[in-house]
């Protein structure tokens, strides 16, 4: 069994999705913490407040009121190093739209693309790919 | 040279002969029959001349006059000659009679010789018989020239459209009766005057030259083919025409035949259904874009019901009773379907929404495709046979078409048979032809033209699994490459899917 991971954050604006999420995070058992914002600006927030828990892995849904996901990664890329420090975010979409995988192959930040819903073996993929040691 | 000088300084002695009464023995019948038949000669030698030469003077076109007046001389000096004869009887000039004589020699041998040269030319002349033949032959051809010409006329005004002719110069020489009523003006009015006058002013200045190179290269055309064209009528209104132009050659030099016909009904018909046009492919894209929002936007809520859906079966099936259990199963299954479904009305409203046209290799297409359909070829022991194919120009979609294709074949194959399935192509003129053949179930006559069709099936869910959008995203691929594709199948023979693909592809 691999280490647990700390912290997974959620930035979804959907509740039913967060919550769905969050329950097939929980079952697997991966972390001890599941964080849940329901926007960019939310997201950017809670990232930039010194006392909260430092997340290993974000999900980031791309249709967001407020700040969209593609606002939020490019605000992430203003933050401290300290504060982006051994993050890894995967983007989650609805519809797998083509052109949204291409825009997100792009950019150097985001380490993986998946059509909603998130599945036991989207999140085993991921950590076999990043948290395996 | 004495005797020559002698000759003409006596030329009128007689002294040396005696008249002719005294020489030999003429009786008086055999003097005055030879006197008298000299002098008639004479006389009558004398008048024709006169004819001639009245002839000449008063009828001016008669050929080759010198030749008239040499016959005149010639004829004159023979009759001086006959005269001298008859006078020697009394008066013996001897020398004088030899000059006659001299005289009329040479001008009978300027009159032969003179008919030499002009005898070649006298031959070609025609004779009265030919000039009526040729008379009467003139007013044959004159007539049939009048009926010609009424025949024209006739054809002018049966002509639907307004005929203008004109001359090299621009200048009107005939109408019709559908010109006075097209422009306004009457005959009168326009023959004689120039043919810009049916033009609007704009157009009136580069008339003339557009005139000028027509007539450089004069030939049955239209006139200012694909620009639009306009006549004026005499109270200035414009319409806009069609013109198509004849030159004709004539004994007056080359004239121009212009056809011109009123298109204003046309314009407007055309405008109508440009419109129409218009608004249709603005609909078909309203549709198509309403298609894929509606499948994008649908999706969410939809997975909302499948993922709680899932979770509520995993969570607490068997914990409530059968009937829940049984009505969950349908909620599940029913759900999953949509999702498929609306998945693929996605899929297919989004088949040419990237409009970027590429150059792709068909043969690393069908490469791409067998590797990502190799479990399912694995499984099913498919040979896929491929001659060489071409590299295109086409959208990214075209992989889906050979994908959708060749797993259908695969998917429809018989039972305890190996499917083969092999992949041609014919280059033809602005087309490639390609083909992909199986040797699977088949279809029937019937359903081939219902098989293009979204979600149209012919088979059962259970029988083979699928929501029936496949062959309809082949034919919305293959139109998007300005090809057209089609079935030939025989059920239990096999399929053979054409399709063609455009050379030349337009966004």
């Amino acid at each position: 069994m691999k280490n647990k991971l700390n912290c997974i954050l959620l930035i979804d604006d959907n509740t039913a999705d967060n919550r769905y999420h969050q329950i097939i995070i929980e079952e697997m058992n991966i972390c001890n913490n599941i964080q849940i914002v329901q926007n960019g600006l939310e997201a950017l927030d809670y990232l930039k407040n010194e006392n909260h828990m430092s997340p290993e892995l974000i999900f980031l849904d791309i249709n967001m009121p407020k700040m969209n996901g593609w606002e939020f990664l490019k605000a992430y890329e203003n933050l401290d190093a300290k504060q982006k420090a051994k993050i890894t975010i995967v983007m989650l979409t609805t519809s797998g739209n083509p052109e949204d995988k291409k825009r997100a192959e792009a950019i150097s930040e985001i380490s993986g693309f998946i059509v909603k819903p998130l599945t036991e073996e989207d999140i085993n993929e991921i950590l076999e790919l990043h948290f395996s040691t | 040279m004495e005797q020559i000088i002698d000759f003409f300084s006596n030329l009128f002695g007689t002294e040396s002969w005696p008249p002719r009464w005294h020489c030999g023995m003429w009786t008086d019948f055999h003097g005055w029959l030879y006197i008298c038949s000299d002098l008639a000669v004479w006389a009558a030698y004398f008048v024709i001349p006169v004819f001639l030469i009245k002839l000449i003077k008063q009828r001016p076109g008669i050929p080759f006059p010198s030749a008239f007046w040499l016959f005149a001389a010639f004829i004159l000096f023979c009759g001086l000659t006959h005269l001298m004869d008859a006078i020697i009887f009394w008066w013996p000039a001897y020398r004088l009679s030899a000059l006659i004589r001299f005289c009329t020699a040479g001008i009978s041998w300027a009159t032969i010789i003179a008919l030499f040269k002009i005898f070649p030319q006298v031959l070609t002349l025609k004779t009265s018989l030919e000039f009526d033949a040729e008379i009467a032959e003139r007013k044959k051809v004159e007539e049939t020239l009048r009926t010609s010409e009424q025949k024209l006329m006739g054809l002018l005004e049966s002509a639907p459209d307004a005929v203008v002719i004109a001359d090299k110069h621009g200048k009107i020489i005939i109408i019709n009766n559908q010109t006075e009523k097209l422009f306004g003006w009457t005959k009168d009015e326009l023959i004689g005057k120039e043919v810009e006058l049916l033009i609007p002013q704009r157009f009136q200045k580069h008339h003339p030259e557009h005139r000028n190179n027509f007539l450089k290269d004069p030939k049955v055309r239209g006139m200012g083919v694909g620009l639009a064209l306009f006549g004026k009528k005499k109270n200035g209104e414009e319409f806009p025409v069609e013109i198509s132009l004849s030159p004709m050659q004539t004994s007056d030099g080359l004239i121009v035949s212009s056809a011109i016909r009123d298109i204003t009904d046309r314009k407007k018909i055309e405008k109508k259904l440009e419109d129409y046009t218009i608004e249709l492919e603005n609909k078909n894209k309203e549709i198509e874009q309403f298609a894929f929002l509606a499948s994008h936007d649908l999706q969410e809520p939809l997975r909302t019901i499948s993922n709680y859906a899932n979770l509520f079966e995993k969570q607490y099936k068997n914990k409530l009773d059968n009937n829940a259990d049984e009505y969950l199963s349908y909620i599940t299954d029913g759900t999953h379907r949509m999702q498929s479904l609306i998945n693929d009305l996605l899929e297919y409203s989004r088949i040419g929404r990237d409009n970027s046209i590429i150059e792709m290799n068909c043969n690393t297409i069908l490469e791409e495709v067998i590797k990502d359909l190799s479990s399912s070829i694995k499984n099913s022991d498919t040979d896929i046979k491929s001659e060489q194919l071409p590299i295109i120009n086409g959208y990214s979609d075209l992989k889906s078409l050979f994908q959708n294709l060749i797993s259908n074949a695969i998917k429809f194959r018989k039972k305890n048979t190996q499917p083969i399935i092999h992949i041609t192509v014919k280059s033809k003129d602005k087309e490639w032809l390609f083909a992909i053949k199986d040797n699977g179930i088949g279809i029937d006559n019937i359903y081939q033209d219902k098989l293009f069709k979204i979600f149209q099936r012919l088979h059962t869910k259970e029988e083979y699994p699928g929501t029936g959008i496949g062959l309809a995203q082949c034919k919305k691929i293959v139109e998007l490459h300005g090809g057209k594709i089609w079935i030939e199948s025989e059920p239990e023979k096999g399929s053979i899917f054409y399709f063609t693909i455009s050379k030349n592809i337009t966004l």
